[in-house]
Order: C-alpha cells, then structure tokens, then sequence
C-alpha cells in the first residue's frame, strides 16, 4: 500500500556520500558510478508529476477535442443526487498505516430492478477505529433511472455502524436466493450480509464461519467464486497485515515530517479461502487448500480460469512482496506458481507494491491475461497468457511501460469504454502519501489498439474524468443499460464520481445476464466467447472482482465495434455445460439461463 | 613563542582535517569521524571538514545531521562546487527533488566542466517528470564526460535506461552499445542492452548479452537479476531447461540479496 520510494533508503544512503555505493532514489535508476559515486540499481520509485495531473493542478481545461456530440465522454452526475457519503478515512494529520486504503465500491443490483446500484465502503475515527459519526457510515444508493441516486442505507441496514474501519467489498449471491449479498472486509471483524429480497439485509456473519480470522489481521479485498464447481460460490479474502492503532508505527521523513511507513515494516500474512457449505455456513480451507503457504500483503484479487482446465485460479497482487497465482489444481488445493507462470516480478526480478488487478483477455486469442497496477517509477505491468503454460510480461511491448511511469495507481481494470471489441484499461490513481503536489492525480484511460498497443486517451475523457485527487477504489458497471460502461470512482476525502459514459460513438455492444442453476446463480466463472458475423472472436468471463477494494458489474459486457450480427455465443458455465446461443440481435442484454 | 602557538593552533584543525581525509580513503569510518569532529571543534565553520562530516553522518544514517553540516557549509562558503553538488545529492537521495535542484545548478555553474552536478541534475529532473529537460541534462552529461571511461559509460547507461522507459528503445540500444564501447566491462550496459533486446523482440541476442553480464564483475546488476532475465528469455527462445535453470539461480540469488 505504501509507496516504495524510501523503501531501502536510509540502508543505503549511508553509501551514497561516502563514495561506497549511491542507491538511487529513481525506480529504474540508472545505475552509476561516477568519480566517487555509485548509484545502485534501484528498487524505490521516485514521485513524479503526471503531465495531466499538472494540466489540471493549473486549472486548464482538457483538450477541447473531448467535447465531439457536445459533451464529455464522461460525465459525473453524483452532483445531481442528494447524499452524504465521503470516503473519510479520518486523516487529521496523524498518520495511521490503514488510512490511504479507504473507499470501497460495489454495483449492485439489490432489488432485482434491472438498475445497479451502488454501495460504498468507508473509514472510522481512529485511533478507535469506530464510526462515531455519520460521516463514517457505509452507503447504498438506490439507483432512481434518471441519473439521480437515493440514499437508502439505514432503511436497507448497511450502515455498518459496528464494522469499524471498512476496505474493500464482494457482491455475490452466495446463497443462490437470486438476490446479491454483499461481503465486506474490515479491520476488525469482517461481514457478511445476506439480502433479504424486500431491500434489506441482515448481518449474518456470526455462525456462518466468517466471523473467525487471525487476530488484528487486515482484511483488504474479496472475490466470490466456485473453486471446487459445486454451484456454490466460495470467497477468497486477501489480508494485508496485522495492525492496531496500538501497535502502529510511526515514520518521518527526515526526522520531522511524519509519512506513512513503508509497508515493510509490517509482517506478511496469508490469504484466507473460505468454501461454502450451503445453508449459510463457510468452512475456513485455508490451511487444507494451500493458500495459507504463501504469505503476503494481498491487495487486488482477479479470477479466471487461466490454465483452461475447468477450475478457476486467483490472481493476487501484493504490495513489496512478490505476486501470487493460485493454480487450481482441481481436488480441492491450490499451489502457489506465480514465479513458475513469470507474474511474481516485473521484468526485472523485483517486487513492487502492487495494489489492483484485473483478469481479462485484452488480446482477444482465447486466454485471460493479467495487468496490475503499482506506484509512480514503477511501472504497471500486464502479463499475456502464453496458452495457459506460462505468461509473458508485455509491458513494453504494448507501450504500458511509458505510459505508466509517473503514476501511482490503485484500481485497475480492464473495460472497453468504446465499445471497440478490444478491452482498454482504466485506472484510479493518487499517491500514498500527500507530501509534494505531484501526489494528487487524475485517473487514466489507456486506449487498446488492436490488442498490440496502448495509448493514453486521458484527454479525451473529460474533465470530470481527469479529477485529481486521492483515488482508491473504482467500479466498472452500465448504470443505464445503454451498453456503454459507466465508472464510479472514490477518492479520500470526496464525494464518489459517478461517471456516466457519453460515448461519442456508435459502436455495437451486447451483454450477458447470466442465470446460473447447477452452476452459481451468478454464473461467476461462466467464460463467454461471441463470434460476429465477420468471424471476430471476443472472449469475457462473469467476474465481480476488479480492481481494489472494489466489486463491478456481474454482467459481461461485450462491445461489437461496426459490426451489427452476432454469429453465435458459447458460453461454458463453471458447472461444465456449454451452451450455444444465437442471438437475434445486438445493442441489448440478453438474458441467459443455464439449461438444466 | 606565541607566534609558534599560534601556528600549531592554526595547523590542528587542517592537520585532524587530512587526518580524516585518510581514514575516510581508507574507510575507517570511526577514526574519519574522530578526526573530523576535532578539525570541527577548532574550526567550526571549515567547508571541507563539513562537507566530510556530512558524509560520514550519512554514512552513519543520519541524514539530517549531514544536512546541517551540508548547509553550514554553503552558507559559508556558497562558491562550494564541492558542498553545493553534496547537498543537491542529498536532497536528490532524500526525494526532495525540488530542493536537489538549486544546489545542483549551483554546483553546474560553479564547476560547469564536470559531468557530476549535471548528471545529477537530469536524474532529478528524470524524477520530478520532466523528460525534455531530463534528456537536455543527460546528453549534457554524456558531452562533459570523457571519451572511453567507466564514468561515461555509466553515464550512456543511465540515459539509455531513461530511454528505454520513454519506450525509445532504439535510442536506448544505441546508448547502451555506446557504453560497452567506452567500458567493455561494464555488466550494467551489457544488461541494459539485454533488456532493450528483448524489447525489441531480439531474445536470441539479449540472451547473449545477458550471459556476457553475468561474467562482469558486479556492481549495480545483480546476479538475480540477470538470471530472472535470463529465464524470461530462454521461456521466449523456447528452451524451458535453460529457463528452469536460470529461474532456480535467480530464486537462490533472490533469498541471499538484501533487495
């Protein structure tokens, strides 16, 4: 979570005036040794202002070419609804380790009225960690159709007034009831609350088995997902740390300015794997699994079934540790092969602090790949799926090193805001730490050309779109069934964007509601491929988990480029049925139920 | 008499100054620091002996001491090359890249024929984001530094490596190829060209490249590092047991590195 940029500092700086060795303070340091100086390779990132957050710190308009139709492509309408949801994360001076990593988001649609809505996780006064006041509350907003929203938390009963400092969130049916549960990561005790189908919830954490984790762990993401294909959706957590106000760690930056510390300081913990029993109960398989082998300091999780073997895998990004892939072996365990697949590292064999991830096939050839996102100096880094076998990292390649360098991200996620057929990635960025002027940023939409290459279309975006501030967690999901994803992004200290996507385009889209029954009802792990008329073939999966801290559209969305027919659709359900569909026509969502 | 008192008073503080000055060469820090301090007492205000004292602080990872005693040093004697480009280095060390940048200009002007202050200047600038003015310092740099010389070649290193992140990777080959001219020896260009190959889709000669820097003595580039690199590589090239060989190094290297 915390920046790297100090991290080996003090050990080395201590070198760089006696002529023995000079780590550098850049990430992709260029190594030098010159007279009496020595630069070390380097593993710290260095903060740099991003060339758009610097357009917006001077208060210039973004490029006048984002205005094709007369509007924006995105636009943020969380103005027009009346609600009093702020990611607060209490930053009143004293820093507090947790503190940048506040501000979940989920879509969800909670009463089944073909709206998504959205819910909102949030901070606690600290160092009680408790929500002593309103401003502390989590947050479902009722999604009115019109572009406004309605606060309807007390009366679903999420406020989450005995939660405590809350992070990340997972929408899944995990009951198969047909109505979407929400699970939410914690400092303190995590929570599961199961839908009740008349717009409320009930807390039902307390004997379903997920009330139980390691003391003072961290709980920062989840992911729904069937490991073992049993119809019944399984939940994997990633766990930061162990922490308390008590034992929290103070740092200064030369001795006088306090900084958030470097995540090394704290231990590294495993993840937790959770199976679902049915009838509300989960059993705790880490240790019996596998998962709990590796241990880290989990932050973004991504499913998808990366060996093509039938079983999904996990993806977890980790901040100054290695990555970690769970390979699905199928009986019930996992076995930890990140360095094996080439997606522990980047290309240089170092750890970075890897925040959120997403799993999609961005290329289009049938494989899911992985890209991730980390701090500024670093460098986000996407992997291409090498067949299943291995990965190979294509940073470079596609031009996302470049694009990358300055900025520090924190929600990933791959989604074709044009509705191309080729899946661009989004980004929500903002430092850790709030100490030089570079450390506000704005998000950043990178454009997929053709599945080779990206490009920085940031400037076409928006104003709105290019806010700078402190992002955190953001949600990918069709607010009004245009076809079109929209974007809903927190930021610390802000009222969330809801960024409704304009589309200056006419591009075709189609979407996938799935209904799964010997499958999970979510249809979570179902793997889509639509071939078009021309012969085109794209490929997508039923996932909530993107990004950080964040839960998305359950739908699986597709966009069609010119092209107006669709050949056929195959969709392989985790249940093991393939079913082939011919969908008569586009621009709409199609509902699908798993034959029986 | 007291001519020849003052005299000895006089020589103390230049005599505990060289003193400390050997020590420092020699790296023995503890006696550097006893030296220094008592150059220090008798002469507080001595630009040499402060500047020394400010490296062996950092040394000691004390950072805000050598920032005091850099400071000191350019208050009183702002015309320092030698105190000035120290205290850019260290603000640069710190991340304080806005405040590296004075002292380091400073520094350029006072002494405008060294490719230090001036190298320094375009990493700062590399990380602050500024990428024209980071790349107008580098050639500056690479134009002030000698033909065939390990500086320069860590120079060509550092702007190719600048380079290659910009994604103008031909550029950074060339820079690259420039640095094992001027030092042959040089592990860090003959993996930085690996690495720029392998952008470029030439796995067959990065591989090359990466074992010829596995054979250079190491300074900057790890053993670890080169063999991850190596592994990447020989998965590309389609020789799993080389990859698996390299990846196992790359592991046991990885767990005995301090990264």
């Amino acid at each position: 979570m915390n920046d790297v940029r100090r991290r080996s500092f003090l050990g080395s700086i201590a070198a760089c005036l006696t002529g023995l060795a000079v780590r550098r303070a850049l990430p992709q340091g260029l190594p030098a040794r010159v007279g009496l100086l020595e630069a070390r390779a380097p593993s710290l990132s260095a903060p740099a202002q991003s060339p758009h957050a610097q357009t917006q710190l001077d208060g210039r308009a973004p490029d006048a070419d984002s205005s094709k139709a007369g509007c924006f492509w995105f636009t943020n309408v969380a103005g027009q609804s009346q609600f009093a949801y702020r990611t607060n994360n209490d930053f009143t001076g004293r820093k507090y380790f947790p503190q940048p990593m506040c501000g979940g988001v989920a879509a969800i649609d909670y009463n089944n009225d073909g709206l998504m809505d959205l819910f909102f996780t949030n901070g606690a006064q600290l160092p009680e960690l408790e929500k002593t006041s309103p401003a502390y509350l989590n947050c479902l907003l009722h999604n009115n159709g019109d572009g406004t929203f309605e606060d309807v938390t007390a009366k679903a009963g999420l406020t989450g007034a005995g939660l405590g400092f809350c992070f990340g969130v997972a929408v899944a049916d995990y009951d198969n009831d047909g109505h979407e549960d929400i699970f939410i990561c914690n400092a303190g005790r995590n929570a599961l609350y199961h839908n009740n189908g008349d717009g409320t919830f009930t807390d039902v954490t307390e004997g379903s088995g997920l009330e139980h984790k390691p003391e003072n762990v961290l709980s920062v993401g989840a992911a729904w997902f069937d490991f073992d294909n049993d119809g019944l959706l399984d939940l994997i957590v990633t766990n930061y740390t162990t922490w308390t106000p008590q034992t929290d760690q103070r740092c200064f930056k030369d001795t006088k300015v306090e900084e958030y510390c470097d995540p090394t300081v704290y231990k590294s913990v495993e993840s937790r794997l959770y199976r679902n029993l049915g009838h509300g109960r989960f059993e705790d398989v880490t240790a019996a699994s596998g998962v709990g082998k590796a241990l880290g300091k989990g932050m973004g999780i991504s499913i998808a079934d990366f060996t093509g073997d039938g079983f999904m895998d996990i993806f977890i990004a980790n901040d100054t540790e290695p990555n970690f892939l769970f390979i699905n072996q199928g009986n019930g365990t996992f076995k930890e092969s990140s360095l094996d697949y080439g997606v522990a590292y980047n290309e240089e064999g170092d750890s970075v602090s890897g925040m959120g991830s997403d799993a999609k096939d961005f290329d289009n050839d049938g494989w899911v790949d992985i890209v991730y996102n980390d701090l500024a100096g670093q460098f986000f880094a996407i992997f291409k799926n090498e067949g299943g076998k291995s990965f190979n990292e294509v940073t470079w390649p596609t031009n996302l090193g470049p694009l990358t360098r300055n900025i520090s991200g924190w929600s990933i996620g791959f989604i074709d805001y044009n509705n191309d057929g080729w899946k661009d990635i989004y980004s929500a960025n903002g430092d850790v730490d709030n100490l030089s002027e570079s450390s506000r940023q704005h998000d950043t939409m990178f454009e997929n050309k053709g599945g080779k290459t990206f490009i920085d279309v940031t400037a076409k975006m928006g104003p709105d779109f290019a806010f700078v501030g402190y992002q955190r967690g953001s949600a990918f999901v069709d607010l009004n069934n245009d076809g079109f994803m929209d974007l809903v992004v927190t930021s610390l200290g802000q009222k969330p964007r809801i960024l409704m996507n304009n589309a200056p385009v006419k591009n075709h889209w189609i979407m996938f509601d799935l209904r799964g029954h010997k499958s999970n009802c979510d249809g979570i792990g179902a793997i889509i491929k639509v071939t078009t008329e021309s012969g085109r073939m794209l490929y997508n999966h039923v996932t909530t988990s993107i990004g950080f801290m964040s839960s998305s559209d359950r739908r699986a969305h597709f966009g069609l480029g010119a092209e107006a027919k669709i050949d056929h659709v195959e969709i392989r359900w985790p249940s093991g049925i393939v079913q082939r569909l011919v969908p008569s026509t586009v621009d709409r969502i199609v509902k699908v139920e798993e034959p029986t | 008499m007291i001519w020849l008192l003052a005299f000895q008073l006089a020589a103390g503080p230049a005599q505990h100054y060289e003193n400390a000055r050997q020590d420092f060469a020699q790296q023995r820090f503890s006696e550097a620091v006893s030296e220094v301090d008592a150059a220090l007492h008798d002469s507080p205000y001595m630009v040499p002996a402060l500047v020394l004292k400010a490296r062996l602080a950092t040394f000691a990872h004390r950072p805000d001491v050598a920032k005091s005693c850099l400071i000191t040093a350019v208050t009183v004697d702002p015309a320092s090359e030698e105190a000035q480009f120290y205290l850019g280095l260290l603000y640069y060390m710190q991340n304080d890249f806005k405040l590296a940048i004075s002292p380091l200009q400073t520094a350029h002007t006072l002494s405008p024929r060294s490719p230090l202050p001036v190298f320094y200047l375009a990493m700062t600038q590399e990380a602050l984001g500024d990428e024209t003015q980071a790349l107008e310092f580098y050639q500056q740099a690479e134009n002030l530094s000698p033909e065939k010389a390990p500086q320069s070649a860590e120079i060509f290193v550092a702007h190719g490596r600048f380079l290659l992140s910009l994604g103008r990777t031909e550029e950074s080959i060339d820079k690259d190829r420039r640095a094992i001219e001027a030092d042959p020896n040089s592990r860090d260009a003959h993996y930085e060209l690996a690495k720029g190959l392998d952008h470029e889709g030439d796995f067959k000669n990065a591989a090359a490249e990466g074992e010829r820097a596995l054979t250079l003595p190491e300074l900057d580039t790890s053993d670890a590092q080169i063999h991850f690199l190596l592994a990447n590589l020989y998965r590309k090239l389609n020789q799993p047991d080389l990859a698996k060989a390299h990846l196992e190094k790359f592991q046991a290297a990885h767990q005995t590195t301090n990264r």
